[in-house]
């Protein structure tokens, strides 16, 4: 039984990377559709923005020093405007629909290079999302070697626009929990993009460790990366997840949307024991991949789409 | 045309030049990214991130009107092996079983076998989700409810069941999957037999959890069939004898739990009439003391009705309530009890240098526990009693803690011994217990 747990834990874990990439709806949605983003700070609304830089590490080497005067704002207001534009971004899509792909493959990559690489899953579907709460996800092809594919196997879409995998340190909420600083800031076409990183606050709470890329102009996370890599959220049977990336890109000129998400996992020696009983043996690493692509945002989908599928 | 273009042109560098040290296309937000992401793919490597996506152009395109189907193997049935101990039921075995779906329900059953009193216990249970929004899959809605930020869910339950239950069930252990029962016995409760059916609404919404319910009853106690422990054989101690019962009663709770202020909550009522009513209530709290150190406390207090069967009554022993205070140690119609816990982060086996297996995360962990149980000098029906001040019984422990994850991500196996502390404080125990950081509240 524990054996079976665990192979399918994994194949959870890795089922809940898409799945949270859209997870429930709950805190109020600020701004309006229809609405250019207001802002009460300094600087252009919809524009780059400065942040106060205390926190960018200071090259050791001498430089010559520049005096520049120019607005500038909190780190503190910086993550509330993230959390805003976050919501923004949620409450501004009314439907959309894309093509998600997503890859599980066994491997040995423990402090090593990548041998022995296996796909145990291939899987790909159409998805349908309209507000409020409509989904209709229609399984395109799935390639399996796992001997159950029952409920531990779904990969699944949720019926919402918020993309949590992303924001989740950001999240009013949570943000208390999370140490933050400014690590870079990079000045890229116009866009003012910072590099903030977020550690949990006690190592107690089993939150990751990450950096986010921050583009100031919409203020939403156009990348993130976050991992666990010296604690585990599930000791038993995961001994470290090296990395996890969420990748966004920007879809009409306006739609910050996850087009890729990746997670490399460790596995532990109790769990790959209970696997090789169940005869189902892990390897000792995991690699999950999803990509959403084909991208479609506020185009009009019928309610009839979603007659036919979960609701 | 073109001087409108040469003034955006110069307009948008002009925007650009105040803001940029270096002036770029317009794409190169885009290829910036894009070079991180050539990184990932690097770092992952090809085995991993190229897809092959030969032919779902089409089989997209045609999604709605042809719909692929896809078959899947298995998972349509899962058997759990059940297994325990116990003095009063000897060696258990049995199985357990769910299935359904998401628009029918789940139809859960187990069945047990005990070679000591040579007695059955199963269970025959219906379970559907009437209503849900939030994380739409499968799976959430094959695992029972939980409080989930965002998730609105209503469940209809009802089930039939012949079962051993243990007396206060709030401060004991698992009855089965359980090593304690073998090696002593001394941390487990005594158990008593109920048959009947029950039905229940349980409504999650927010942070909170509201659920309503009806059922009927028979008690019956139960006695010793083995004296045999590993450690402690024919020293086992005795099994509490309930009386017998038969009643209709509903019942409800009210559960709160907020994640990012680390604060749960718990109201559980019970009626049953004059004689049953029976309610009980938990506050619990947890602070971060620096980086590395957790600091909970747990509150509980409970009464019911002076003349409610033995099985309903307050105990104070075991390793949920004062660890150094036999099970069993009670049985009274009020009770007060508050618990304390500092956990730290470090895995004390690599702090010493002893090597371990990679999942062995060992992490100190202290605690001190204080409470009351007593009956209410006048016999009243009364909520709120004085407690005495005379018999407080007070246990201070010291220990390791293992965090599993699973299935709930602070749940914790914890392994340490329990010092009496005052006359009443019983004698010094060696406790072990599976649960949650707030082991009194149970899942909300």
């Amino acid at each position: 039984m524990s054996s079976t747990r665990s192979t399918r834990a994994i194949a959870r874990v890795a089922a809940l990377l898409l799945a949270l990439a859209a997870t429930p709806p709950g805190a109020a949605h600020a701004g309006t559709p229809g609405t250019l983003p207001q802002s009460p700070l300094r600087g252009v609304p919809g524009g780059p923005t400065l942040a106060e830089e205390d926190t960018i590490p200071i090259p050791s080497a001498l430089l010559p020093v520049f005096v520049v005067t120019a607005p500038r704002v909190s780190l503190d207001e910086i993550l509330r405007r993230v959390a805003d534009g976050e919501a923004r971004r949620d409450s501004l899509m009314l439907d959309q629909s894309y093509t998600l792909s997503a890859r599980i493959t066994y491997l040995d990559a423990d402090e090593k290079a990548p041998t022995g690489a296996k796909t145990r899953l291939d899987y790909a579907s159409k998805v349908y999302k309209k507000q409020p709460g409509k989904v209709r996800e229609i399984p395109l092809r799935q390639k399996s070697d796992f001997k159950d594919q029952g409920e531990g196997m779904d990969v699944g879409a949720a019926p919402t626009m918020r993309e949590q995998l992303a924001s989740f340190a950001f999240e009013p909420r949570t943000r208390a929990r999370f140490r933050f600083n400014i690590d870079d800031r990079r000045i890229v076409a116009g866009h003012v993009v910072y590099v903030i990183s977020f550690k949990p606050r006690s190592a107690l709470d089993g939150l990751p460790e990450g950096r986010a890329w921050i583009d100031t102009n919409d203020f939403v996370i156009a990348r993130e990366e976050f991992w666990y890599r010296d604690s585990s959220p599930a000791p038993l049977f995961f001994k470290r997840i090296d990395s996890c990336v969420v990748e966004r890109t920007k879809i009409d000129g306006k739609w910050w949307v996850v087009s890729r998400v990746l997670a490399r996992i460790q596995v532990t020696s109790m769990a790959r024991f209970f696997s090789r009983m169940a005869k189902e043996p892990l390897t000792p690493t995991i690699d999950f991949v999803g990509t959403q692509t084909d991208w479609r945002i506020n185009q009009g989908i019928d309610d009839a789409v979603f007659t036919g599928g979960r609701k | 045309m073109a001087a409108i273009a040469c003034a955006l042109v110069l307009a948008t560098a002009g925007h650009a030049a105040a803001h940029a040290q270096a002036p770029a296309p317009t794409d190169s937000l885009g290829a910036f990214f894009k070079g991180l992401s050539d990184s990932t793919d690097a770092s992952y490597g090809e085995q991993s991130v190229v897809f092959d996506t030969t032919g779902l152009d089409s089989l997209a395109a045609s999604a709605l009107a042809n719909p692929p189907h896809i078959k899947k193997k298995g998972g349509a049935l899962l058997l759990a092996p059940l297994l325990g101990y116990h003095r009063a039921e000897g060696t258990i075995v049995g199985l357990a079983s769910r299935v359904g779906a998401p628009s029918a329900g789940w139809l859960s059953m187990s069945g047990t076998y005990s070679f000591g009193n040579q007695g059955g216990r199963y269970s025959f249970g219906y379970r559907r989700t009437l209503l849900y929004h939030g994380l739409r899959r499968a799976r959430s809605l094959a695992e029972p409810g939980r409080i989930l930020d965002g998730a609105t869910r209503l469940d209809a339950e009802i089930e039939y069941a012949r079962s051993s239950l243990q007396f206060m069930p709030e401060h004991a252990g698992i009855r089965l999957w359980n090593i304690e029962p073998v090696l002593s016995g001394k941390g487990s409760a005594s158990l008593y037999e109920q048959r009947g059916a029950t039905g229940k609404l349980t409504f999650w919404t927010g942070d909170w959890r509201l659920l309503a319910g009806i059922r009927h009853e028979i008690e019956d106690p139960m006695s010793i069939v083995s004296d045999w422990t590993l450690l402690h054989a024919g020293d086992v101690p005795p099994n509490t004898t309930a009386q017998y019962d038969e009643y209709t009663e509903p019942f409800g709770s009210v559960g709160f739990w907020r994640g990012d202020w680390e604060l749960a909550g718990l109201v559980d009522a019970r009626g049953g009439g004059a004689d049953r009513w029976r309610l009980r209530g938990v506050l619990a709290k947890a602070f971060r003391l620096g980086p590395s150190v957790k600091f909970s406390m747990q509150f509980e207090g409970g009464a019911t009705a002076a003349h409610a069967p033995r099985q309903r009554r307050f105990e104070i022993g075991g390793d949920r309530a004062v660890a150094s205070v036999p099970l069993g140690t009670g049985g009274t119609d009020h009770l007060l009890l508050a618990k304390f816990e500092f956990i730290e982060s470090h895995d004390v086996l690599r702090a010493i240098g002893i090597g371990h297996p990679d999942w062995l995360v060992l992490q100190p962990m202290a605690t001190f526990q204080s409470g009351v149980v007593w009956d209410d000098p006048a016999g009243r029906d009364v909520v709120f009693s004085k407690p005495p001040s005379e018999p407080w019984r007070s246990s201070l422990g010291a220990g390791l803690a293992l965090r599993l994850g699973v299935p709930d991500p602070d749940v914790m196996l914890r392994l340490y011994v329990g010092w009496p502390v005052g006359p009443e404080g019983g004698s010094t125990q060696f406790r072990s217990s599976l649960s949650k950081r707030f082991d009194l509240l149970g899942r909300l």
